[in-house]
């Protein structure tokens, strides 16, 4: 059994061998695989420097995994937006999209303001009009009577 | 009247489940958008996003469970993605990333802690010239141990791409971190 591992991890090409070795460093071969590798890395020099070289990669970015600059939990004021985001998501809502909010809030600004003017132009100019209207129906009266 | 009371109630639980769930996973979190995005304070914004979004579309029950963790590493994932990419729209991104990495970079303490800070460094930079794709499966594999199977779950990937990716990443990786003279 040992014997045919061996003749089968040699028949093995490298190139083979190199693109199963991440996989054997983060034990996610199988055991025959493993065993496959295992063998030939035994063997094979040019095989056993790359995967030195890798598993010297996979132990240096290991050793820099407890970054103490790093931060462990959210700050509070994260969790403070956190929960007003969840209790008003309406208010949430309108925070994040303030830029659309204040332009459709402008809009009908000035569409009030455009109906406002409308209507105080036309309650100023209907007194003036209406006196127009009097004093032209009492001439034609008049005219009427004196023919 | 009871009605509501049992609403308020449902609400409660749901929140103290929430809070729960947090606690939980901000740290393995924040670290993993922290590797992904190489800024701490932009990290903390994509995992709160991460945690509001959970809150308002998570269907099911608030609990631990691998399926949640999936859900969350691959929502903090999507809004890396979206925050680097209205970073690079920005005109001074570049600048202000300078700078930042710089009051990042900047060794803390002297002495014997420098040549850890300078690890640290070497290998930040590293996994910064990695293509983002890489970057995550580097991050989610060899810092956070998560299974081929896990990482499939979070990225979409099939197991066997996750495989070949990782063994691309971390030839790369090797490269880079020769030339730099970490290695």
């Amino acid at each position: 059994m040992i014997n045919d591992k061996a003749k089968a991890a040699h028949r093995l090409k490298c190139d083979d061998i190199r693109e199963l070795l991440i996989e054997y460093f983060l034990r996610e071969l199988g055991q025959n695989r493993s065993d496959l590798v295992r063998e030939h890395l035994r063997k094979c020099e040019d095989c056993r420097a790359t995967a030195a070289e890798l598993s010297d990669t996979v132990d240096l970015l290991r050793s820099t995994m407890h970054d103490p600059e790093e931060p462990q939990r959210l700050s509070d004021e994260s969790r403070r937006r956190i929960l007003h985001a969840i209790s008003h998501p309406l208010l949430d809502w309108m925070s994040r999209h303030h830029t659309l909010v204040s332009t459709v809030v402008v809009i009908i600004t000035l569409l009030v303001a455009g109906l406002l003017l409308r209507d105080i132009r036309i309650r100023r100019d209907l007194p003036e009009a209406i006196e127009v209207e009097v004093l032209k129906e009492a001439v034609i009266t008049d005219e009427y009577y004196e023919e | 009247m009871q009605d509501k009371l049992k609403a308020n109630v449902a609400k409660h639980e749901r929140l103290e489940q929430f809070n729960a769930i947090v606690s939980e996973y901000e740290a393995a979190l924040l670290r993993y958008a922290a590797r992904l995005l190489g800024n701490s304070s932009a990290a903390e914004d994509v995992v709160q996003e991460a945690f509001i979004k959970l809150y308002r579309r998570w269907e099911g029950t608030l609990e631990p469970s691998a399926g949640l963790s999936a859900w969350l590493y691959r929502v903090v994932h999507n809004q890396a993605v979206d925050y680097i990419k209205k970073e690079s729209r920005r005109s001074d991104a570049h600048q202000r990333h300078i700078e930042e990495h710089a009051v990042m970079s900047a060794p803390s303490r002297p002495g014997a802690n420098r040549s850890a800070d300078e690890t640290r460094l070497n290998v930040r930079d590293a996994l910064e010239k990695l293509p983002l794709r890489e970057r995550e499966l580097v991050v989610l594999k060899i810092f956070e141990n998560k299974s081929y199977k896990e990482i499939s779950e979070i990225t979409g990937l099939t197991t066997g791409y996750v495989g070949n990716i990782l063994h691309h990443a971390m030839k790369r990786l090797t490269e880079i971190l020769k030339d730099t003279g970490a290695l």
